[in-house]
């Protein structure tokens, strides 16, 4: 009796011993701090980091303009005029759809009724965007030919915004920035408008008492201006007063031209909106067997960046999935890295603009058949005179890539 | 016979998928730290019965005394810590199965075998590295993490002869096998760039013979002589040959005595030429010498008591050192065992005091050992 119980006793130690070793078992934790114990216990292999400027590098580029015309971007920007040479003036063009010879009688009625009389009308102009530090904006609107069209450049509509087409002031209020303002118009307005065949266009410009911008929306992002009609109708012989809107069929904005290129000369952004076409060549040392850590498009303007005062250029860099020119379709930035990819330039900067490329280059040694070209564009399009322009390949300060790698490492070493 | 099968499945349930060994400082450098190839009976006794041990690697002439099939496994856990100049640190933990075992007697003929498995060289380790580089003409803060997990295992096939009852004599072939997983990784404080890293497959294969024999000259004495040459290792780096390491040969000579049943005395020595692989290797290697001697008091099967005490002392040079100072290995040990289920389960306990000092370091290691044995 007593030899078994001693038998059991045995087994239970035996038993926990084996339960407690496999509980340290378990776990491991190997993980051992090197500082100050490299180079003699640390294993062999070291990570050794190359940066290298890539300048003249670039085997092909070209720039293309008329990606986005004005009458295309998302909003109309306004510039007041400054007098400088050295920022631009602009207007905006926008031409109403036609307006019926008949007005609804009311909702949900599709009875219409003859207008007798037009008692005004109102424009509601969308703010989308403006100087925040800018006080006393003011949007002034000049009654327009009613069938304005795309050929009408800034001077040729010029004589139209003067004071006998003014038609209207209205204030921007300090505080807006995302909103509407609206303007009620008497029914002289329009002189024309029967004329016309009830048609109307209107002209927008910016008046500040410093340099400033506005973007007012447009067809584009549905936020275009609206011009409604107050009238009185003929209801079963009785005068009743109605309203009705339109929308623009066609809306834009007009400046003088910027300064022309020079040659040897890249540009990017502006209106209508141009992209540059760079190719570069990678030694195969970086494209082949390296591992990028970091690349970087390096732009040196040749010129301050122009564009409306206290505006700024918004640039990204992105690679091709074929290089067919200027239409070459481009691959899209990965979200994480879209940040990275793009830079912001204010009206003005002269410095030197760097764009992350990274996942870009790394895609180019991973995906051989890739394009090795970039195309730097504006972002968005054709909505702001913001244009960088900087040195072709080959010329002083050309675009240039610097690439930070480690070179192939193999491991093992003993 | 059912315990022992749910001991056995118990076992294997323990065992993990790499079969891999002790780790140290010392093992970063040259092809690792090397394995002990003893049981945690053998550890207990300092390494002192290495040269008769039927269950230990050493000598392939010990099979020839297995009276039956033996099945044994064994895994160790230390707790570590290392100076290294002024950077010291603690805490480092790992737990491993250096060895497995299964062996047993040809039917009546007097001819034992053995199978086993132990821990050739131990190459695993986690070190990380914070610095900070100029990138760009901006200093940039880096970490560096270097992880290595795996070694070089020795598979070994023994025949053993029970030429009489005082003269045994054995052979072995020895496949070389290991791999380790490589991996070098960076992190960089700025977000700008990438982080990097890098991982590789290690392999290394080769070969080696032994031979060995146990005389026992008279009742209660035992002497043990082995000796052991293996090939060249040949390491491939992601299936791409790197070349070959002189792999050593090794010289064991120990010693027993048993003047009554319940007191053991060993001591084993084992010489070997690592230095054979200086010329291969980024690091220094040298020869190694170890001397273990132990003292068993008591044990089941003395019929003196149920739990032996087990007392040892080792002394070993280490192979591998980044500088001409040779590293070399005290190790103090105490242990016991248990038997159960009849004497045909056997779990034996060992707690060393490892000090390991020189090549510009030092190290300071618990080792906690267990090895299970079963003989059906």
């Amino acid at each position: 009796m007593g030899m078994r119980r001693s038998q059991g006793r045995t087994t239970a130690v035996a038993a926990l011993l084996v339960a407690g070793a496999a509980v340290l078992a378990c776990g491991e934790d190997l993980l051992a701090p090197g500082d100050g114990t490299c180079p003699a216990y640390c294993p062999p292999e070291r990570v050794v980091v190359v940066d290298t400027l890539l300048a003249q590098n670039v085997t092909g580029d070209s720039t293309f303009v008329g990606y986005v015309r004005a009458s295309e971007a998302g909003v109309l920007q306004l510039v007041s005029d400054s007098g400088s040479a050295t920022l631009p003036t602009s207007r905006a063009v926008v031409r109403f759809r036609q307006f019926s010879e008949r007005m609804l009688l009311g909702a949900g009625d599709t009875t219409t009724a003859a207008v007798l009389q037009i008692d005004s009308f109102t424009v509601e102009v969308d703010i989308r965007g403006r100087n925040l530090d800018q006080a006393g904006l003011e949007l002034v609107l000049y009654r327009l030919p009613a069938d304005v069209d795309t050929t009408a450049d800034f001077d040729a509509l010029t004589p139209f915004f003067d004071d006998s087409t003014r038609i209207g002031t209205v204030p921007v209020p300090d505080t807006l920035i995302d909103g509407s303002v609206s303007l009620r118009l008497d029914s002289t307005a329009f002189p024309m408008f029967a004329a016309d065949s009830n048609r109307a266009a209107v002209g927008v410009t910016l008046q500040a008492p410093n340099p400033a911008y506005a973007n007012i929306g447009s067809l584009e992002t549905n936020a275009a201006l609206i011009l409604t009609r107050f009238a009185q109708v003929d209801s079963a012989g009785t005068a009743v007063p109605r309203s009705d809107g339109r929308l623009p069929n066609f809306d834009t904005f007009v400046a003088p031209a910027p300064p022309a290129r020079g040659p040897g000369e890249h540009a990017t952004g502006g209106v209508p909106s141009a992209r540059t076409l760079l190719r570069f060549a990678i030694p195969a040392r970086v494209a082949d067997s390296a591992t990028v850590l970091r690349a970087t498009l390096v732009l040196v303007p040749t010129t301050p960046v122009f564009g409306a005062p206290g505006d700024s250029l918004r640039v990204i860099a992105q690679g091709l999935s074929a290089d067919v020119g200027a239409k070459s379709p481009l691959v899209s930035v990965p979200p994480d890295s879209l940040t990275r990819r793009w830079a912001v330039l204010p009206t003005g900067w002269a410095d030197t603009v760097r764009l992350d490329v990274t996942d870009l280059v790394i895609g180019w040694s991973r995906f051989p058949s890739r394009p090795r070209a970039i195309m730097v564009r504006g972002t968005p399009e054709g909505s702001s005179f913001g244009e960088v322009r900087f040195a072709a390949g080959g010329a002083p300060g050309a675009p240039a890539l610097q690439i930070t790698f480690v070179p192939p490492l193999t491991l093992g070493g003993r | 016979m059912r315990r022992v099968a749910i001991v056995l499945v118990a076992l294997c349930a323990l065992l993990p998928g790499e079969l891999i060994g002790q780790n140290s400082i010392y093992g970063i450098r040259g092809l690792g730290f090397p394995g002990r190839w003893t049981t945690a009976r053998g550890r207990a006794l300092g390494g002192g019965p290495g040269a008769f041990d039927p269950v230990s690697p050493i000598n392939p002439a010990g099979v020839a005394a297995f009276p039956r099939v033996t099945v044994l496994a064994g895994a160790s856990t230390d707790l570590r810590g290392y100076t290294v100049g002024d950077v010291s640190v603690d805490g480092l933990r790992a737990t491993r199965f250096p060895l497995l075992l299964i062996g047993g007697r040809a039917g009546s003929l007097p001819i034992g075998f053995a199978v086993s498995y132990a821990q050739y060289t131990e190459r695993s380790y986690d070190v990380t590295l914070a610095d900070t580089i100029d990138l760009r003409g901006v200093p940039v803060a880096v970490t560096d993490r270097t992880i290595s997990q795996g070694g070089v295992s020795d598979l070994r096939g023994a025949v053993g002869v029970l030429v009489s009852p005082r003269l045994r004599l054995g052979v072995a072939v020895h496949m070389l096998s290991g791999s380790a997983k490589l991996s070098l990784s960076r992190q960089f404080a700025d977000s700008a760039y990438r982080p990097y890293r890098v991982t590789s497959e290690d392999r290394t294969k080769g070969l080696g013979f032994s031979a060995g024999v146990v005389w026992a000259p008279l009742a209660g004495v035992q002497l043990g002589l082995a000796a052991r040459t293996d090939t060249k290792a040949d390491i491939e780096v992601d299936s791409t040959p790197q070349g070959t390491v002189n792999l050593p040969t090794t010289l064991v000579a120990g010693l027993e005595l048993a003047p009554i049943p319940a007191l053991r005395w060993s001591a084993t020595g084992i010489w070997r030429s690592w230095s054979d692989a200086d010329p291969d290797l980024a690091a220094r290697a040298f020869d190694t010498w170890e001397i273990g001697t132990g003292l068993e008091l008591g044990g089941a099967e003395t019929g003196a008591s149920r739990v032996p005490l087990r007392l040892g002392f080792r002394y070993a040079t280490l192979p591998f050192a980044p500088a001409d100072d040779q590293p070399h290995e005290i190790t103090l040990a105490i242990g016991t065992g248990l038997t159960f289920a009849g004497n045909r389960a056997l779990l034996d306990v060992a707690l060393e005091r490892a000090m390991r000092n020189g090549g510009g370091a030092s190290e300071r290691a618990w080792q906690l050992s267990w090895t299970m044995t079963v003989r059906p």
